[in-house]
């Protein structure tokens, strides 16, 4: 969509005191996403604080899709959670496109959930427009903007249809929608097609490439499956150890555009079996913290949650 | 609505219809022939006849519709009463017991008990203390009825879902808004089912109190009709009522069917 017209107003944002998301030249923004420090904790039911994340620092340029991959429990969700402004840090600093997260800020971050959590009660044309709505967009213009979505996610034929009425993948397919409806800079997605089979999970990260490819919005992509980690991203990001930190990150380089045939290329394999390495050695380290349930990886490198 | 299926397609809806008709049109059957072949006498169960005609001297007699309109006031008074103050009080319970489930497990243990006592009991005790007006009536006819608010309102709001919330709060929704465009609408069912439990449960309370604390009423008219062997107007009076509180409650299932369209 308008993803160029941001150049325009990225010399303004990256001023560390242009965090005002009042007014509507903050429209368009650099989404560079940068983490320094960042410590979470959690405060139990027996008000026992848990820390989850532990000193994590990355950094993803603008227009970059990267991945998180980690075992379950890791803090997966935490780290968007934080970059969401949906949750406070203990310490650190999260900063995108020059403004210093504290709150959600939902015209410049969006997040896809990890379930697709639509509205039931809301036509999906009426889910997808619920930002602008939120936002106050009137409604001939929210109403266009949300078509003109569902149509790039290719469900410009269901705007009308209840979430019952849609399959798994179109239901995230609305999320994805929704979430780009506001042009976000930074678009979060907490494992969107988990609940997909393989086979339309691997057809989904395809398309959402290509729509990636026409934005150029920054993505943060969080999975716990390689394969998709590898195949999507510019940069992997790996959490490791309890409480978790960012083991390392892998730069992929493999051109773009990229279809499924990439994944069963040897060099694909190398980088994955990589990665793969890398977790195994951390598995080894907490001990049978995280529970594998493959010893190597599997046909798609997939590795599973205990309770999948 | 449906006893047979969940599906909401208009042949089932069909279905139920004809069924409700043919359940009627069976007990009229019976009760016909109950009658006409003198398995009861008159004084038990009079004539269909007979009874339709006094049902029929109810809803056009003067002052008889005045009983049908003093039960209809309190019957409005009531229902207004226990919705508005039952769903509020219902609602602040449940998103306050989000906070302090001990508290709402208490104030909800409490309101279940008051809901098992039989309040009939405490009718000559509420004469005593404030009287036989109607008020009185409006006051006792209410009171399970706003039990079933509050507990079915803060079971809706407890049920609000945590994913919903945090969607609410990632696109930074005012309280206001969140109100309207998550709480409201994921609440709605419940409520309006509740609503209908609550209109059946006023209706009993109302007529209830009408018959013993009052000299006006449908109540009244039925328990009058009672003592005076006057079978036929106790019947009339109570088919009445009963279609009454058929209509209502048919009203309620077709404002649920509409607004549930979403429902999986
Ligand atoms: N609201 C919360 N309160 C307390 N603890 C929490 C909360 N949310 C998450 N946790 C804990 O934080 C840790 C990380 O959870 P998180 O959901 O971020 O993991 P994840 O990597 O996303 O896992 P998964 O792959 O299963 O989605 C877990 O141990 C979890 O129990
Ligand atoms: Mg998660």
């Amino acid at each position: 969509m308008t993803q160029s017209i941001n150049k325009f107003s990225m010399k303004a944002s990256a001023e560390p005191n242009a965090i005002n998301p009042t007014s509507a030249d903050l429209t368009g923004h650099d989404g560079t996403v940068d983490v320094r420090g960042l410590t979470v904790c959690y405060t139990d039911s027996r008000k026992q604080k848990h820390t989850v994340l532990q000193d994590v620092s990355f950094n993803v340029p603008s227009g970059t899709f990267a991945t998180v991959i980690g075992p379950s429990g890791s803090g997966k969700s935490t780290l968007l959670k934080i970059l969401g402004g949906l949750h406070p840090a203990e310490a650190g600093e999260t900063v995108i496109g020059g403004r210093l997260i504290t709150e959600p800020n939902p015209d410049l971050v969006t997040i896809v959930f990890q379930d697709s959590s639509l509205l039931p009660w809301r036509t999906v044309i009426r889910n997808v427009a619920l930002p602008l709505e939120t936002a106050g967009v009137n409604r001939l213009e929210r109403e266009e903007r949300a078509q003109k979505v569902l149509e790039l996610v290719g469900l410009g034929d269901c705007i009308h249809k209840y979430p019952r009425e849609l399959s798994g993948g179109m239901k995230q397919r609305v999320a994805i929608a929704r979430g780009l409806v506001v042009e976000p800079s930074v678009l979060l997605m907490d494992e969107p097609f988990a609940a997909l089979d393989e086979q339309s999970r691997y057809e989904m990260g395809e398309e959402l490439l290509k729509l990636w490819d026409r934005l150029k919005s920054t993505v943060i992509f969080v999975t716990h499956n390689l394969s998709e980690a590898v195949f999507l991203a510019d940069k992997v990001i790996v959490l490791e150890g309890r409480p978790a930190t960012v083991g390392q990150t892998v730069d992929v380089n493999f051109s773009r555009p990229r279809d499924l045939g990439l994944m069963v290329s040897p060099e694909f394999h190398v980088v994955r079996d990589q990665l793969y390495t890398s977790l195994k050695r951390d598995r080894i380290r907490s001990s049978g913290t995280y529970s594998w349930s493959q010893e190597s990886p599997g046909p798609n490198g997939e590795l599973l949650k205990g309770d999948r | 609505m449906s006893r047979y299926t969940h599906s909401t397609t208009a042949p089932s809806r069909t279905y139920t219809v004809v069924f409700q008709i043919v359940v009627v049109l069976a007990l009229v059957g019976l009760w016909y022939l109950l009658t006409t072949t003198k398995a009861v006498t008159a004084d038990q169960l009079p004539p269909v006849g007979s009874t339709l005609s006094s049902a029929k001297d109810i809803l056009t007699q003067s002052n008889t519709l005045h009983d049908l309109a003093v039960s209809i006031y309190e019957l409005i008074s009531a229902f207004i009463i226990a919705t508005v103050v039952g769903i509020g009080l219902g609602f602040l319970l449940g998103e306050y017991g989000r906070h302090r489930a001990g508290v709402k497990r208490v104030v909800e243990a409490g309101l279940g008990t008051a809901l098992a006592t039989p309040k009939f009991i405490f009718l000559p005790v509420l004469v005593l203390l404030i009287g036989a007006g109607y008020w009185e009536k409006v006051i006792y006819g209410l009171s399970d009825g706003i039990i079933i608010m509050i507990l079915s309102a803060s079971a809706a709001a407890y049920t609000v879902g945590e994913n919903e919330r945090i969607l609410a709060k990632s696109y930074k929704m005012s309280k206001i808004q969140f109100f309207w465009k998550v709480f409201v609408p994921s609440a709605l069912l419940p409520v309006i089912e509740a609503l209908r439990i609550s209109m059946v449960l006023v209706i009993s309370g109302v007529m209830l109190a009408e018959m013993y604390i009052s000299n006006a009423g449908m109540g009244f008219l039925i328990f009058q009709a009672g003592t005076q062997d006057e079978v036929p107007w106790l019947i009339g009076a109570i088919l009445v009522v009963a279609a009454l509180a058929i209509v209502l409650n048919s009203a309620f299932q077709i404002v649920e069917k509409s607004i549930g369209r979403w429902r999986p």
